[in-house]
């Protein structure tokens, strides 16, 4: 109820502030109030599990139908150097989160300070995930999927600025806060993004990183769901960092993408923790090997492994290509995903990641093709097509998902 | 598999919506007789038009004016020189509001609007449809 109540606070405010200047049609200009919401419907066929005797079954899920986002947005400029940004994100219609509030100074085209929540600059989505209408898939890639986030996707405070090089830009941002889920020893957590753009933006290339800086925790407690950062919330400490590259290519309605990201985590697991995982969480064969010292040993504290250094790897390739008919702007797309991630388990509950936890071995591609159809630049349409491709329980499975997504994009 | 097929021809059949059309015009990149460019490079003012740049060669202010959204000479200039689709300049845009990072240009109703809002601001820079061009502004040249 407080929740509603802040919201409903925040909500006025952002109203107050939109309606307020336009009374002044000087001010009208400086004040935009826009934002979106899409509405979708998901069904996955033939996921594998574990029946009570060992063997491998397949069952199809219930169909889904969310409203996966509603976001309102608000940027004011102050004057030519002072901006605001808030972004309300009203997931399901039910909760409203800040998702971004930030101020920004902009002194020159090489120094601007943004302080305030912001969305981290981190390869090529993290910062336009919340539009979704205006890029090829519906889902996230797969470091910032909603239960195996390599990173959490907000900062705290973020420098950035360009210089002309050659025939393009090189950008670069420099960011901090407080860690994952709370800092030891005052560490300082550090995030950079260097991307070189040219072609008047077709082109693109760039490297983004992140380092804890020292021992940090996860942000969520255990049996509380999967982690909205990269520390698994069994880990009494994990210090980590993640490096990455990345491209993009725009040109004659051709847009080409590809990224690769690598996760090293030094970390200690909570030996009780570990213990409720494996008591509550139902882990594979490859789990319970990591989790304890001996697994075919009793499930105790003094069995369990602390030692939980892994590594997390994943890439991705998406294509597409747009063309413009008598009904609108369609754009068929592919893409292929590969994510690895040896330490998570399947239970989303506590903690896991439902796709690599499943696998035998934490590592699952998915494949997808689709289409976007835009009948006007502010609506549109989505229909893709996965298949999920992971080891389990000794063979390769594969299971397909179906997702048809509507959006709209409103305001000025 | 069959359903992986009716899936796949699903998609193509959504995508199987073919023809096109592009518009064609003369269009004139104007701005206030006081400015003192009297040309730009394409460059430039495809940095101004999608907010990567917001002064002229000479260091003064550069303030880009669109025309609304539905102008065929919009449209027009959008593809000759920024060489993007009205919903490629959507989608642009919207990534920059969505990411805080900036805001379309102040768009005006029509070809008339546009020249009286060129010809009071010294920092403004437009297009119009070549034949509505009037003495009230200056026609700057791309190179």
């Amino acid at each position: 109820m407080k929740k509603l109540q802040s919201t409903t606070c925040a909500l006025a405010v952002l109203g107050m502030a939109a309606t307020a200047p336009l009374a002044n049609a000087a001010a009208a200009s400086d004040v935009n109030l826009y934002g979106y919401l899409s509405w979708r419907v998901e069904k996955v066929w033939d996921e594998p599990a574990l029946d009570e005797a060992g063997e491998t079954v397949k069952a199809d899920a219930d169909r889904e139908i969310t409203l996966p986002s509603f976001n309102v947005m608000l940027q004011y400029a102050l004057d030519d150097r002072f901006k605001v940004f808030v972004n309300l994100d009203g997931e399901e219609a039910e909760d409203v989160s800040v998702a971004n509030l930030w101020g920004e100074y902009q002194h020159n085209q090489y120094l601007n300070v943004r302080l305030g929540k912001t969305y981290r600059r981190f390869g090529l989505y993290n910062e336009m995930l919340d539009a979704v209408p205006t890029y090829i898939g519906i889902e996230a890639p797969e470091l910032f999927d909603g239960d195996h986030l390599l990173i959490s996707r907000t900062t705290l405070a973020m420098v950035h600025g360009w210089v002309p090089l050659g025939d393009g830009e090189l950008r670069y941002s420099w960011s901090t806060d407080n860690g994952e889920g709370g800092p030891n020893d005052d560490n300082v957590p550090m995030g950079f993004d260097l991307r070189y753009d040219w072609g008047l933006g077709n082109y693109r290339v760039g490297i983004s990183g992140y380092t804890s800086n020292g021992d940090t925790t996860s942000d969520v407690d255990l049996g509380e769901g999967s982690p909205n950062s990269g520390v698994l919330p069994w880990m009494a400490a994990d210090d980590f960092y993640i490096i990455g590259a990345y491209g993009e290519l725009n040109r004659d309605g051709w847009q080409l993408q590809a990224a690769y990201w690598h996760a090293s985590h030094d970390a200690e697991r909570d030996p009780a923790s570990v213990v409720t995982v494996i008591q509550n969480a139902g882990v594979n064969a490859a789990q319970l090997d990591r989790f304890l010292l001996d697994p075919d040993g009793p499930v105790t504290e003094a069995n369990v492994d602390v030692d939980g250094d892994y590594d997390v790897d994943t890439w991705y390739l998406r294509g597409g290509y747009s063309f413009m008919t008598r009904r609108g702007e369609v754009v068929p797309y592919v893409q292929w995903d590969y994510y690895e991630n040896p330490e998570t388990i399947e239970s989303k509950t506590w903690g896991g990641d439902a796709e690599a936890g499943l696998a035998d071995d934490g590592e699952f591609s998915k494949a997808t093709v689709g289409v976007v159809f835009r009948p006007s630049p502010d609506i549109a349409m989505k229909l893709d097509a996965s298949m999920h491709i992971q080891e389990f329980n000794g063979s390769t499975e594969r299971y397909p998902e179906i997702r048809f997504d509507v959006s709209y994009i409103f305001g000025r | 598999m069959n359903r992986a097929k009716a899936l796949l021809a699903l998609v193509a059949a959504l995508g199987a919506f073919v023809a096109s059309g592009a518009a064609a015009a003369d269009v004139a990149i104007i701005v206030h007789p006081d400015n003192a460019n009297a040309s730009l490079s394409e460059a430039d003012f495809t940095r101004i038009y999608l907010g990567r740049k917001d002064t002229f060669p000479d260091g003064s202010r550069a303030v880009p004016v669109n025309l609304a959204a539905e102008d065929a000479v919009r449209a027009a200039m959008e593809q000759d020189m920024l060489h993007k689709s009205p919903s490629q300049m959507k989608a642009y845009w919207t990534k920059l509001m969505f990411t805080g990072e900036g805001t379309p240009p102040e768009e005006v109703a029509d070809a008339s609007a546009m020249l009286k809002r060129v010809a009071g601001d010294p920092n403004a820079i437009g297009y119009v449809d070549a034949s509505a061009v009037t003495g009230d502004v200056k026609v700057i040249t791309i190179q």
